[in-house]
């Protein structure tokens, strides 16, 4: 009797764990997007200089100076690290918000164009500026038009991405005083649902006046001036022309959400000059799938001539991808959870200074 | 005398934990097919597991009501948690967004402690089937036998 019943709970856990094995085995044999395209590997990998222990998982990467780094932290949006580059010796900053109506905050954002910073949350919505040398932010714009992400351009300019009356996302230009938004509803290019699909990353090259805006769910990338005019349109390497995602509605909560997991094509991305490089999540035909799973892979693109220039791969810090990146010349600053990594990129003669 | 009401009280803790976990689930269909759609794992299989899930929890509460399906129930019940189990440990492998859709509270549970919880649930019908089948062979009557005998 109870040999059997023995037999019978392994058999039946067996069988559960069976079920779960093939479902996990169907859903990992079908690679959207993958292959179709050449990585340019080169023999040099970047060489990690130092590490800094952040102490919390909640930061990320601000803003970035010649020497500088500036980081962010989503939970505790006044709390300011600013790093110096080749030492990583850190200052803790707490940056005052001068908020006399007490307004409520739901996702504050900190972006910091030194010596210039901004807070914004574009639920609120909201954009306080500052300066870094007395650490106070003052309003600057209110109640005028909500927005998800946002870039400065100057001191009284912004870029953002918004919605417009059908929900679609949009690019616009904000100008505070006066107040004027300019919005380029033609820059973004539907292909699914118009919301989802077109979702991507800014950045602004604050020497050229050029804004990059890289696509997530698709292998392209838009250069517009600084009033949003388009300059060029650029691919990235792999074969993913079209997002491949699917949305829902949610009817009880009126919200729309994917109904498949989304293939990222484009995950995190920097500027540095006319230099972007975009960490794939697409595995190329020379690369090994193993290796390639334990790594985040960066892939450098000229914005200047839409060209690919090569890719470099930042290993994973023990069972963590990055998950921010930036770069400054030979250096690139890589967050891992808590713990920030710099390296000195191949070709360059970046090395960690002695201060005495 | 004192197994019988363990045995009891697992199978109602059971029907508690399905019973609440369905009608969540099937109270929001729509909202829970489209999150089960999310999983890496069962995005193919949305639909079926969608309707699957729910229905299978409530079979599962009317064995374990029933007195003589209630030794059956406990072996779904188990069956069932180490599914869950094997479920959560196979997506946690998947990384970046693993969306929840069990029903009401139990969404709010992380992975890490939602996998605490199963593994104790899969320990409590494992303990109710051994003490249920024990219970059985020391009275030397079957269940069925026993919960039909005159009174």
């Amino acid at each position: 009797m109870k040999k059997s019943l023995y037999i019978v709970l392994l058999s039946l856990a067996a069988f559960s764990i069976g079920i779960v094995y093939v479902t996990a085995r169907l859903a990992t044999k079908s690679h959207v997007g993958t292959g179709g395209f050449i990585r340019n590997l080169t023999n040099e990998s970047p060489m990690p200089v130092d590490t800094l222990n952040l102490g919390f998982n909640s930061f990320y990467i601000a803003g970035i100076t010649d020497h500088y780094l500036f980081l962010g932290n989503i939970v505790a949006p006044r709390r300011m690290i600013m790093v110096e580059m080749s030492s990583l010796d850190t200052m803790h900053v707490d940056l005052e918000i001068s908020n006399p109506n007490r307004m409520r905050f739901n996702s504050v954002r900190l972006l910091v164009d030194s010596p210039s910073f901004v807070l914004a949350d574009g639920s609120v919505p909201v954009i306080f500026v500052g300066n870094l040398l007395d650490r106070i932010a003052r309003p600057l714009l209110r109640d005028r038009v909500f927005f998800m992400d946002l870039l400065r351009i100057d001191s009284t300019s912004f870029v953002i991405t918004t919605l417009d009356r059908s929900k679609k996302r949009i690019l616009a230009q904000l100008n505070v005083s006066p107040f004027g938004l300019a919005v380029s509803p033609q820059l973004l290019e539907e292909q699914v649902d118009g919301l989802f699909c077109t979702h991507g990353m800014m950045h602004f090259d604050k020497m050229r006046k050029r804004l990059v805006y890289l696509y997530s769910y698709r292998n392209e990338y838009l250069l517009t001036d600084s009033d949003l005019n388009l300059l060029s349109c650029g691919n990235t390497i792999d074969t993913m022309y079209n997002a491949h995602i699917e949305v829902a509605n949610i009817q009880s909560k009126s919200s729309t959400t994917f109904s498949s997991p989304p293939v990222i094509v484009n995950r995190q991305s920097a500027l540095d000059g006319d230099l972007l490089y975009v960490n794939s999540t697409l595995l190329a035909d020379n690369e090994i799938d193993d290796q390639f799973r334990r790594v985040s892979v960066i892939d450098v693109y000229d914005v200047n001539t839409n060209q690919y220039v090569k890719s470099i791969y930042l290993p994973d810090l023990g069972r963590d991808k990055l998950t921010y990146f930036g770069v400054k010349g030979d250096k690139l600053f890589a967050i891992y959870r808590d713990q920030l990594i710099s390296y000195k990129l191949p070709g360059t003669g970046f090395v960690k200074e002695d201060r005495l | 005398m004192k197994n019988k009401i363990v045995i009891e009280g697992i199978s109602l803790a059971f029907v508690f934990l399905f019973a609440y976990a369905a009608i969540s689930k099937l109270l929001d269909i729509q909202q829970f097919r489209v999150l089960i759609s999310q999983s890496p794992l069962l995005t193919s299989f949305a639909d079926a597991a969608a309707w699957g899930v729910p229905a299978l929890e409530l079979i599962i509460c009317f064995l374990l009501v029933v007195p003589r399906f209630n030794f059956v129930g406990l072996l779904a019940s188990f069956s069932l948690m180490v599914l869950f189990t094997a479920y959560i440990i196979a997506i946690l492998g998947y990384g970046e967004h693993i969306p929840c859709s069990c029903g009401g509270v139990l969404s709010s549970l992380g992975w890490k402690e939602h996998l605490v919880f199963n593994v104790v649930f899969t320990a409590l019908a494992l303990i109710g089937v051994v003490l249920s089948a024990n219970h059985k062979s020391s009275d030397g009557t079957s269940e069925l036998v026993k919960t039909h005998a005159p009174k």
